[in-house]
């Protein structure tokens, strides 16, 4: 496309606000290229504000700080365990060396404030190798958003995250296993004096770093496609105010614009699951794939297996920017008092451990070519109503019209969801026998300490993930899949964030970060934080190679 | 906490007359609120609002029952907000005075509180979302009412 004016010329374009574009932009500023930052939504902070804003860095300087012992081989021998040795070795070496320099460059420079989450462990701790109890695991410390003056209202909260408290604070009340015992005017006050926490704070603390550089920030300009000059990307077609509006990138290019959640047939492809919805915000529509696909970039993809969509639910009425509002049900199976099944009334895995209940939901049967795991059906009884929140419903709070069945026995129950009756009464007999054990021999739900500190109950002992389902009535809800914007497909980059073609050549002028990118420097497999600090450090990176650095 | 109480005032360049008329039926506010979804009437003190809450945490439609509890033709109405399926409590008024120049001094109040378990928060949210919903409301009452004063016609067009 030959461009005889360009609208905006700058040295690096960051297509997405997310953490990936903003720590993309941050970093080019700081080496002296001009950064400019195009959104495709009318607010800043992307899929990064809707996440639990965990940033997941092993050796990082807050565990040295705190004494706390790692090291980066240790979390890269953790990571390859963790990938089932699918990531590949100079990309996650890439990623484990960088990330600790990323998290100390943003703290120093630009202002960012994270802190280790007490007594959080890694996913796999202790099973995995080289996992760690504590310290790989960080949150932004409380952001003010009075700091970021007129942006505050243009700078995304997310409507799935508690933002205004702490993970600190919200374990030691006991998670959602214990919402009666939450300081809500604590946290009442905070959300009056918006005070963000979460993923709202992780994006706020990127978005005023680049306000404090005088970055520009274009809301409502979504790119639509690459421009070339020869095999080199020059810059942006975007569209601003209903006209083409393009901006000249003189080094670089950085797609940053999330996964492809909303984007049913790339879904359908590239998941390879038998239903599909999303907890991210609309604009997610796979336009990196779109746009670096016209300019010859291979879209690569680890084992969807890996990576983490979950099981969610609508709550009839909810929605944002005009789409129904997923909830993940992640907590809700694994919390005492409920149960996992399949049509057979049988469970099929650790409930306590996302993680694993999804991999067994994908299980697929070639002799009868069909998921023998899906749909599943969480069966809860009227303690989990009394004590739980269900989809953040309230523990107590009726559950709306249409969103649960209800019945007074277990199987009743069953024939009201069209489960085996014969098949959930066994299964709600043996697990309650395995619940007054403490100990569960088919699937050993509760036996890591992330799900007993995430999803457990702590004052139900022995197990804090187990209790019988005993007290009518008896509920029952059909979850949809629910992607989180963590997919399995994206593009190939090399160690500099480099988009790559499909002769396995980086693509100039053209870089990518984030969940943009395919989890091949991670592989078969997922731990929360990771897609947060794999957006800091691409960005970081293409920023630092379109400078020359 | 206090029930988050947020006061307009407009200026609406119309007689207090044709300004009542409008705003002496419940339907011509709940149609004009932000995130209006459905008005039913019960009978004309009496009705069901859906509005769609878009604060924070708070992203869904909320069913209020609607009741006027004062009319004093034509500088006066209040009227209370009962959710029915959200633990959501509030109360409006709409209070008027003719100007010397033949124009209305409109002054309105909406209040909402939440209760239960997480009342604190969402009140909270909705303190920061009901100034903007309360202005909007403020400019799309004026907007209507100089609208029909200019076409002579004050009441809202209905669908059944």
């Amino acid at each position: 496309m030959a461009v005889d004016r360009w609208d905006l010329e700058v040295d690096l374009v960051a297509v997405g606000s997310g953490i990936g574009g903003l720590a993309a932009a941050i970093t080019a500023h700081d080496c002296g290229l001009s950064a400019v930052v195009l959104e495709k939504a009318g607010l800043l902070g992307g899929v990064t504000a809707y996440s639990m804003g965990e940033v997941w860095i092993g050796a990082n300087h807050l565990q040295e700080e705190a004494g706390l012992a790692d090291s980066v081989e240790e979390t890269i021998t953790y990571l390859k365990w963790l990938g089932a040795h699918y990531g590949q070795e100079e990309l996650m070496r890439n990623f484990v060396e960088t990330a600790p320099k990323a998290l100390q460059y943003f703290t120093e420079k630009a202002g960012l404030r994270l802190k280790i989450i007490k007594d959080f462990s890694d996913y796999y701790y202790p099973t995995g190798e080289c996992s760690k109890p504590e310290g790989r695991f960080l949150e932004p410390e409380p952001f003010p958003g009075a700091l970021l003056g007129e942006w505050a209202s243009k700078t995304r909260m997310s409507p799935l995250m508690p933002s205004g408290i702490t993970h600190d604070e919200m374990f030691s009340w006991g998670n959602a296993a214990n919402l009666r015992g939450w300081n809500w005017e604590l946290y009442g006050q905070r959300v009056a004096e918006d005070i963000r926490t979460f993923g709202p704070a992780l994006a706020a603390y990127f978005v005023k770093a680049a306000l404090n550089r005088g970055i520009p920030l274009h809301l409502e300009t979504p790119a639509i496609a690459l421009i070339r000059d020869g095999g080199r990307v020059i810059g942006v077609r975007a569209q601003k105010n209903g006209r083409d509006f393009l901006v000249r990138a003189r080094r670089g290019v950085v797609l940053a614009t999330g996964g492809y959640d909303w984007n049913r047939e790339m879904a359908h492809y590239y998941e390879q699951l038998p239903e599909w919805n999303s907890s991210c915000p609309p604009e997610v529509t796979g336009d990196h794939l779109v746009m670096a696909g016209e300019v010859g970039a291979i879209v690569a993809s680890v084992p969807a297996v890996g990576l983490p969509a979950m099981l969610g639910m609508n709550v009839p009425g909810e929605e944002h920017d005009g789409v129904p509002l997923f909830r993940g049900v992640i907590t809700e199976a694994g919390l005492p008092h409920a149960i996992l099944v399949n049509k057979q009334g049988h469970r099929f895995a650790d409930e306590s451990f996302y993680r694993a209940f999804m991999t067994a939901v994908r299980t697929f049967d070639g002799k009868t070519q069909s998921y023998p795991n899906w749909p599943c059906f969480i069966i809860f009884d009227q303690n989990h109503r009394d004590k739980y929140p269900f989809c953040a419903i309230g523990p107590g709070k009726p559950l709306p019209e249409g969103f649960a069945v209800k019945a007074d026995s277990i199987g009743e129950l069953a024939d009201r969801l069209g489960i085996d009756r014969e098949g959930l009464e066994e299964t709600v007999r043996r697990y309650n026998q395995y619940a007054r054990d403490g100990y569960d021999p088919e699937f050993s739900r509760g036996s890591y300490p992330w799900a007993n500190t995430f999803d457990g109950d702590m004052k139900v002992k022995p197990n804090p993930n187990m209790a019988p389902l005993e007290k009518p009535p008896f509920w029952g809800v059909r979850p949809t899949i629910t992607g989180m914007g963590i997919n399995a497909a994206g593009l190939k980059v090399n160690t500099h964030s480099q988009v790559i073609n499909l002769r396995g050549e980086p693509i100039p002028g053209l870089y990518a970060a984030g969940n943009a990118v395919a989890f091949l420097d991670i592989g078969a497999g997922y731990q929360s934080g990771i897609s947060n600090a794999r957006g800091m450090v691409q960005g970081y990176q293409a920023a630092l190679h379109a400078a020359g650095r | 906490m206090e029930m988050p109480e947020v006061r307009q005032q407009i200026v609406i360049q119309a007689p207090i007359e044709e300004v009542w008329t409008f705003v002496n039926n419940l339907r011509n506010w709940a149609t004009e609120m932000p995130g209006y979804q459905d008005f039913r009437e019960i009978d004309a003190d009496h009705s069901v609002w859906q509005l769609k809450g878009d604060a924070g945490i708070l992203q869904k439609r909320v069913t209020f029952d609607a009741r006027v509890t004062k009319r004093e033709p034509p500088t006066r109405v209040e009227f209370t907000l009962h959710g029915i399926d959200e633990q959501l409590d509030g109360a409006g008024s709409f209070t008027a005075a003719p100007t010397a120049d033949g124009a209305t001094q409109v002054d309105l109040t909406l209040a909402l509180e939440a209760g239960g378990l997480m009342g604190p928060v969402i009140s909270a949210l909705l303190a920061k979302t009901l100034p903007r919903d309360v202005a909007r409301l403020a400019v799309a009452i004026k907007e209507r009412v100089e609208a029909a004063a200019a076409t002579g016609r004050t009441e809202a067009p209905t669908c059944n």
